[in-house]
């Protein structure tokens, strides 16, 4: 009689016996036993009609048990094994006490199973919800966790449910400042494809996909990180793109929108929070890549951003090989349409153009026993965006080799002229010394630096200047460049000279700007040639960087009649004014708040306008 | 300190040999582009010198000449069009 000393004792004892009954070694009979034990017991005590709750409680408590060891057990499907215990052992349970409770005639407990199953479908997909976010990172090792899931789905229809907890673990955990766009890139293309999987339908995907898109279009780096998955051949959005489904359009009419609504007769209404603001009927059906793209109104962005990366390749195409960079465009025309790609289509031909003039100039220079150590890439300037021109002069025997090259581009192509793009190249050159040779891959500008000591082995930065017709803040960080190699040193103040030999480097390294040169020449040749690359690589994006930035605020200076304008009328104003009044006025133009900002302090430079206490003024 | 280059990877862009800034007097389209009815510029959309010392993208002007209005003029001053060789 002890175990039934007060309700906690029942439910315990419920437990333990259900626990057994899910088959924890005890033998079928003692179970039995045992259960027809107790319930002759309750019955004896006319209580089995009240324990009612208590079994259930019970019930509950072992599948809680039992679901809680599967907790990120995610890569095989384990709902269906707990189902069947539980489903077994209930009905084991149920006739048990039906035969006992009935014999009683005091009870009419309800089917157990039936219960059991509905509790364990809840529990189940309470644990699994809760987890689904991790889970999509996972994905899609955790596909058997969602296919558990999307059954759990099917009995208790709670999609909604799922996606509104989706949603708020998405807003707490992934759109944060800390997580990168492409971490948020990634985890939204598997948060489609879970939840695609999860509600063929894709009614509630807009619920959770809403808010990650409303913060993507916040981030200034989205496009560029989607175009970039788009062309690295081993992403998904590369398949999507290679498959070359759905052209991508802009706004279409909506009310085409409704007609394909009508035709689909699996058609759901939209939950009320997926309003249609973002036309998700047309999404329903579109690939991930369509989904991506249309984060924005409009495609422009991608195609711009693709040109900008095509052009980036291109430059830094060695070998005039496009094959790779051919089929891209071709699979972008398919996705954004023939014309959205002419410029890139120029830019190709470019290159296929440039390829066979270097084979023209190279057997000139063969006919004349030259040798022609330049291969030049030339490009149709309207079609390529604009660089930042470093002005300085080549040195005599650089600007001999590019005059050679010019010379026979000019006799193949009458009426045509070379400009020459210092910002854009790559010398490999050969540096001989008294003690050791070292080859280097090196920008243009930084191999003229070093070809001016070539004929002059010491100069002082004022003729070097001089000699390059460049500013000091021009030559200085090329300077420091060969100076961190070992190649110059500064022998005083200005005064800079080849290090001929390692030795004098070392005694001289207790200059200030020495101190690194001792450290790189004790490598040996080889060691210092990979420093000089990733050194010289590290410099190169820095400086494109920055050279981009200036690039978009000197393509400012065409409104400034405009800037000029709105200062006269409403006297000085402050940055966000002058942003908000520039988009009235040029619709279409992306002007961002730093670009201006940057603009605004050039002209502040050049002394055409005050900045005092926030506001610009006319001067 | 001897310096060889063994590789000198550059890039250029052409112009047309016209003064900077100019754009063809007839589809007002710089010259280093292509004409409205090209895709691709340079030897697909060549220039045309005219004896006047006028210049046009070719097929803006052959489009011209044909117009019965132009009266084999050159656009800009009026005079015959000779194409310079």
């Amino acid at each position: 009689m002890d175990i039934l000393r007060s309700d906690d004792d029942n439910v315990n004892w419920y437990h333990q016996l259900y626990n057994y009954a899910l088959g924890s070694g005890y033998g079928a009979q003692q179970l039995v036993d045992s259960i027809a034990r107790g319930c002759g017991l309750l019955v004896e005590l006319r209580i089995l009609d009240y324990t009612r709750g208590q079994v259930l409680n019970a019930v509950d408590r072992a599948i809680r048990d039992c679901v809680s060891t599967r907790e990120f057990q995610w890569e095989q499907r384990c709902l269906e094994p707990i189902q069947k215990t539980i489903c077994l052992s209930a009905s084991v349970l149920d006739i048990l006490l039906h035969r006992f409770g009935s014999e009683s005639g005091l009870v009419d407990i309800m089917p157990l199973d039936k219960y059991a199953e509905t509790q364990l479908f809840r529990q189940f997909s309470e644990l699994r919800m809760s987890e689904l976010f991790s889970m999509i990172i996972d994905f899609p090792d955790s596909r058997p966790a969602i296919d558990d899931l999307r059954q759990c789905v099917g009995a208790m229809h709670n999609m909604r449910e799922i996606a509104v907890s989706l949603r708020r673990a998405v807003q707490q955990r992934l759109l944060h400042p800390g997580a990168t766009t492409s971490d948020i890139l990634t985890q939204y293309i598997s948060t489609i494809r879970c939840l695609r999987l999860l509600d063929p339908s894709s009614t509630v995907l807009e619920i959770v996909a809403r808010p990650i898109r409303d913060y993507l279009r916040l981030r200034d780096d989205t496009v560029a990180c989607i175009v970039q998955d788009m062309v690295s051949e081993e992403s998904e959005l590369f398949e999507d793109l290679a498959s070359g489904q759905g052209i991508i359009m802009d706004d279409g009419p909506e009310g085409i929108i409704y007609d394909e609504d009508c035709a689909n007769t699996t058609w759901e209404p939209l939950p009320i929070e997926a309003k249609s603001v973002y036309r998700t009927a047309q999404r329903r059906d579109a690939d991930v890549l369509s989904l991506l793209v249309s984060i924005y109104d409009t495609k422009d962005v991608f195609v711009q951003e693709f040109e900008a990366s095509l052009a980036k390749r291109l430059l830094a195409c060695t070998d005039y090989n496009t094959a790779r960079e051919l089929r891209q465009v071709e699979m972008m025309k398919l996705r954004f349409g023939g014309p959205a790609m002419e410029r890139c289509e120029v830019m190709l031909k470019d290159m296929a153009d440039s390829k066979r003039i270097n084979q023209n100039v190279l057997d000139a220079s063969r006919a004349q026993h030259a040798e022609m150590p330049l291969h030049a890439t030339v490009v149709s300037r309207q079609f390529w965006a604009p660089v930042q021109l470093e002005s300085f002069a080549m040195p005599p025997k650089m600007a001999a080799i590019r005059d050679r090259y010019a010379g026979v581009y000019e006799s193949l192509k009458p009426a045509r002229k070379l400009e020459w793009r210092d910002s854009l190249g790559q010398v490999t050159m050969n540096i001989e010394l008294e003690d050791r040779s070292v080859e280097v891959s090196v920008r243009p500008s930084q191999a003229a630096v070093l070809f001016a000591f070539q004929d002059l082995p010491r100069l002082t930065l004022e003729e070097l200047t001089l000699a390059l017709e460049c500013s000091e803040d021009f030559v200085l960080p090329r300077v420091r460049f060969w100076l961190a190699r070992g190649v110059l040193r500064e022998i005083s103040q200005g005064v800079f000279e080849i290090a001929e030999t390692l030795a004098t480097s070392n005694a001289a390294s207790g200059s200030a700007a020495g101190n690194t040169s001792a450290s790189h020449t004790r490598h040996n040749g080889t060691a210092a040639h990979s420093d000089d690359e990733y050194g010289g690589e590290e410099e190169e994006d820095q400086e494109s960087t920055a050279a981009t930035a200036d690039a978009r605020s000197e393509a400012l200076r065409v409104h400034f009649n405009y800037i000029v304008g709105m200062l006269t009328n409403f006297g000085p104003l402050p940055l966000d004014r002058i942003l908000g009044m520039l988009g009235m006025f040029l619709p279409g133009e992306n002007t961002t708040a730093e670009d201006l900002r940057n603009f605004l302090a050039m002209m502040v430079r050049e002394d055409r306008l005050d900045l005092v206490g926030g506001m610009y003024k006319l001067k | 300190m001897k310096l060889t280059i063994t590789d000198w990877k550059d890039v250029a862009g052409w112009r047309w040999d016209v003064p900077d800034d100019e754009v063809c007097g007839i589809c007002r389209v710089p010259f280093d582009a292509c004409c409205p009815t090209c895709k691709t510029p340079g030897d697909d959309c060549p220039l045309i010198w005219g004896e006047c010392s006028h210049v046009f993208h070719m097929h803006c002007l052959l489009k011209w000449l044909e117009a019965e209005t132009s009266q084999q003029q050159c656009p800009m001053d009026r005079r015959p069009w000779v194409t310079a060789k």
